[in-house]
């Protein structure tokens, strides 16, 4: 019994005082790739090796139509399904790609998620300012983790009585995924901290967290699980799969990603995305979602007899 | 270890009394490989001597499949038995024809088979004849029932015909007061999907049935045609947990086929990796069952401990999972000096709090006796059913790959396996205990014997129509990875065959007789993988 006290007090406080500390990374850990537009001739190599198929080289589209005619002078990196394996920078020999070591990558817009680079020097080299863009791109209007934290603790407060509740909906994920949001609960990360718990039931849940490509024998569950959940509800996609497909994609047997069942809220890429990632996601789907869901509320509050 | 020239004692033994078992004339073991031996091709030789084998202490492992249609007009079935006492492997071959070809179960007389030979009649249609339960195991209902997608008629690419089917019956336990409770497929907690079907009486477990099938995502037919060297990246996600262990295997087979063997570093590196795969893993299910049972000093304090192990994982590899680490041919990064004594150092630190953590645990009366005599699983069953890994070793069965077979550098460390005879989760909460005790012995082990040299070679020509195999004691126990490339080099087919395949059954049986409250602690001593047995 003192034994067990004399533990506790001697190993202190575990938890990380994420967002506020940052991440301490090891050296070798690889974020999101970074590509060098100026090093690119656009040889394709990296296309060939990349396990999730998310680096394409092409030409423009006029609209709908097929592309123009000519060398590709477009490089595109879908950061959705990336699995951050390096295989883009091992394959290079011209040191166009290089791992950087950002991972706070969520984004609640699919198509930010997409680095684009030009080959043929036109002037604009990214399509946005979300995690897809290239390093040295004009500074980006991304809110600030810290700025995300700070206003969350008040959001959730007003929005869901001091809480978020979550039910988790594995479907085809390599559990690599749900260990990580298995972590996010332990001392270190204590999601709890922030109002955020695991519900066993999506009949409370505010938000259905998914992970995994969608095998098609999880298609039917999943809607089934959607459903359930009362509105307003959320949805978020953790990991590569789930947010793209990853390195399933290409199996007819899975479904390429959550948002082909359901419509997605929050997109968290990462093969897995490490605990803070998921935490960063979930914070800043809050902020964002936030006015909508105050709406749905003074609309119930409003309605007689609610 | 057996070389290729001097045919051991047993396989002297096997091939007297083969003659008695089938007729075929000319028959006999062929070397090929270290320690291994094959048979056949030939007629009955599937349901004839692999009971044969298994009689005479061999275990059912794998069964591999193949399409040789286009080759030799039939398909080919492998069975690999393992006799772990003496480091053999026999490959027993036989070939099938006809459109439907008709497989005569085993599973009657060698209960291992029960699910490989159900994946193997729906993946590449196979009558499947005196199986207990003929059913679909991977694809469910919805799917047209003459869709055998591991076929290399059937296009990669095209889309899974479906049809409007019933899922199979369940075995149904009947009587009065008695009742089923439906689980799943999504669960309550954050875990994988999987179905349980409980027929209970009160609150005691008369039967379990799981089905599964729920994560199948076509990954050995997502193999094929990939440069074997691109396979690496999906064996890591076959089950996240074991990541390591999985692509380890996988780069184990493709170096088979090439004929090379990873230099001393990398091998000593590839166990370090191995090994911190493992310690995460028993800490974080040991903190799994203090959860389970609401004992929250233990879950806390492993949560915690799980971190430890997994920063160092990171810090070797760039990934918390070890993935992207292992690559064919050696291993990816190299360790340094400074790396290498930080570890050093922490182990030490790390096994004293882990020490303290569990000791604390195992003697609180509670913990005790929430998991004392609960979840019994027999030596025989284990035996019988092929099982595998910690859960085997918590029923007595020594059986541990990293002894048996040689995989370096763990001969040359005088490795013993951890056992214990309890055979309930108590047995199997105190191997993940004793193993992690000896995984981080091993790791000092290893860092003091640290040769030096290359970590990687490189890999050039692949042998065509061979069978590469990779066999590793993961966290979880024996996976068994098969390759087979064709003339362009290309993978043509992958047998991937997670410890959780053989598995399962162990916690249907540990599950009966229990109350349904003390089902989520048995589940959790056992930790099997959906993802690896679905696929």
């Amino acid at each position: 019994m003192f034994s067990v006290l004399w533990k506790a007090l001697n190993t202190g406080v575990a938890t990380q005082n994420y967002p506020r500390e940052r991440a301490v990374l090891p050296t070798r850990f690889r974020g999101r790739p970074d590509l060098d537009v100026e090093r690119c001739d656009g040889c394709g190599h990296c296309t060939a090796s990349c396990p999730a198929g998310v680096i394409r080289l092409g030409r423009d589209l006029s609209g709908y139509g097929s592309p123009e005619p000519g060398p590709a002078n477009r490089l595109t990196v879908d950061l959705a399904g990336c699995t951050f394996c390096g295989a883009c920078v091992d394959a290079c020999g011209r040191g166009a790609f290089r791992m950087t070591q950002e991972f706070e990558l969520a984004s609640r817009d699919r198509d930010t998620l997409v680095m684009v680079a030009r080959l043929d020097g036109s002037p604009e080299q990214n399509s946005g300012t979300g995690p897809g863009r290239i390093s040295d791109s004009p500074s980006s209007n991304w809110p600030s983790i810290d700025r995300v934290g700070e206003v969350l603790r008040e959001k959730i407060g007003e929005l869901f009585g001091r809480s978020l509740h979550i039910r988790e909906v594995s479907a085809g994920c390599c559990n690599a995924c749900d260990l990580e949001v298995q972590a996010i609960n332990n001392p270190i990360f204590d999601a709890s901290r922030f109002g955020i718990h695991f519900v066993a039931s999506p009949r409370y849940a505010d938000m259905l967290l998914v992970t995994g490509p969608v095998s098609r024998n999880m298609a039917g569950p999943l809607i089934e699980a959607y459903n359930a959940t009362p509105e307003p509800k959320l949805v978020m996609a953790v990991g590569a799969c789930s947010c793209a497909g990853g390195v399933f994609s290409g199996s007819p047997e899975t479904m390429g990603g959550t948002d082909r069942v359901i419509p997605v809220n929050t997109y968290v890429p990462g093969c897995p995305p490490r605990p803070q990632a998921i935490l960063h996601g979930l914070l800043m789907t809050l902020e964002r979602e936030a006015p909508r869901f105050a709406k749905i509320v003074r609309r119930r509050e409003s309605t007689p007899g609610a | 270890m057996t070389t290729v020239a001097q045919v051991p004692r047993l396989i002297e033994e096997l091939s007297a009394e083969l003659s008695n078992v089938v007729d075929v004339p000319g028959l006999a073991f062929k070397p090929t490989g270290t320690g291994r031996f094959s048979l056949g091709p030939g007629p009955d030789l599937y349901q004839r001597v692999v009971p044969f084998l298994v009689g005479k202490g061999g275990r059912l492992s794998t069964l591999v499949a193949t399409d040789e249609r286009s080759r030799t007009g039939d398909f080919l079935l492998r069975a690999l038995v393992m006799f772990d006492h003496d480091g053999l492997i026999v490959e027993v071959r036989q070939n099938f024809s006809g459109r439907l070809p008709v497989l005569i179960s085993i599973t009657r007389y060698v209960p291992a088979a029960h699910w490989q030979e159900r994946e193997v009649a729906e993946m590449f249609g196979f009558e499947l004849v005196e199986h207990p339960e003929p059913y679909r195991h991977l694809q469910h209902e919805h799917t047209a029932w003459d869709y055998h997608p591991l076929r290399k008629d059937v296009s990669p690419m095209r889309p899974v015909p479906t049809a409007a089917g019933r899922p199979p019956p369940f075995r149904v336990v009947s009587g009065e007061g008695i009742h089923e409770i439906p689980v799943g497929p999504i669960h309550a907690g954050i875990i994988e999907p999987g179905h349980f079907r409980f027929f209970a009486l009160g609150e005691k477990i008369l039967h379990l049935q799981i089905r599964l099938g729920y994560q199948h995502k076509g990954v050995e037919k997502l193999f094929e045609g990939r440069r074997p060297a691109d396979g690496t990246f999906l064996a890591e996600r076959i089950s996240g947990d074991s990541a390591f262990a999985h692509a380890y295997a996988y780069c184990l087979a493709i170096e088979d086929l090439a004929n090379v063997q990873a230099p001393p570093r990398a091998a000593h590196l590839r166990a370090l990796a191995l090994e911190l795969e493992r310690l995460a893993n028993h800490v974080g299910d040991l903190g799994g069952l203090c959860t389970d049972i609401g004992f929250a000093y233990g879950a806390s304090h492993f949560g915690r401990l799980r971190a430890e192990f997994l920063n160092k994982a990171e810090a070797l590899s760039g990934n918390r999972f070890l993935m992207g680490y292992c690559c064919p041919g050696g291993v990816k990064h190299g360790i340094d000096e400074t790396l290498l004594q930080e570890i050093k150092g922490w182990i030490p630190r790390v096994r004293a709090d882990f020490s303290d953590v569990a000791d604390h645990t195992f003697s609180s009366e509670t913990v005790i006796a929430r998991m004392e005599q609960v979840g019994i699983l027999s030596g025989r069953a284990a035996r019988a059913f092929g099982m595998v890994g910690p859960a085997a070793r918590a029923s007595g069965i020594a059986h541990d790959t990293r002894r048996d077979f040689s995989l370096p550098p763990y001969q040359a460390l005088g490795f013993e396996p951890a056992f214990e005879s309890s055979q309930d989760v108590t047995a199997r909460a105190r191997i993940r205990h004793r193993e992690a005790l000896h995984s981080m012995e091993l790791i000092l082990h290893i860092l003091r014997s640290m040769p030096s040299g290359p970590i990687r070679v490189p890999l050039t020509r692949f042998a065509p129509d061979r069978l590469g195999l990779g066999q590793v004691e993961g966290w979880r126990g024996e996976i068994v990875t098969c390759v087979i490339v064709d003339d362009e080099e290309r993978l043509w087919r992958v047998r991937v065959r997670d410890p959780s395949v053989q598995n399962w059954i162990g916690l249907a049986l540990a599950a009966e007789l229990n109350t349904v409250s003390d089902f989520p602690l048995c589940n959790k001593s056992f930790n099997l993988s959906y993802s690896g047995n679905d696929l």
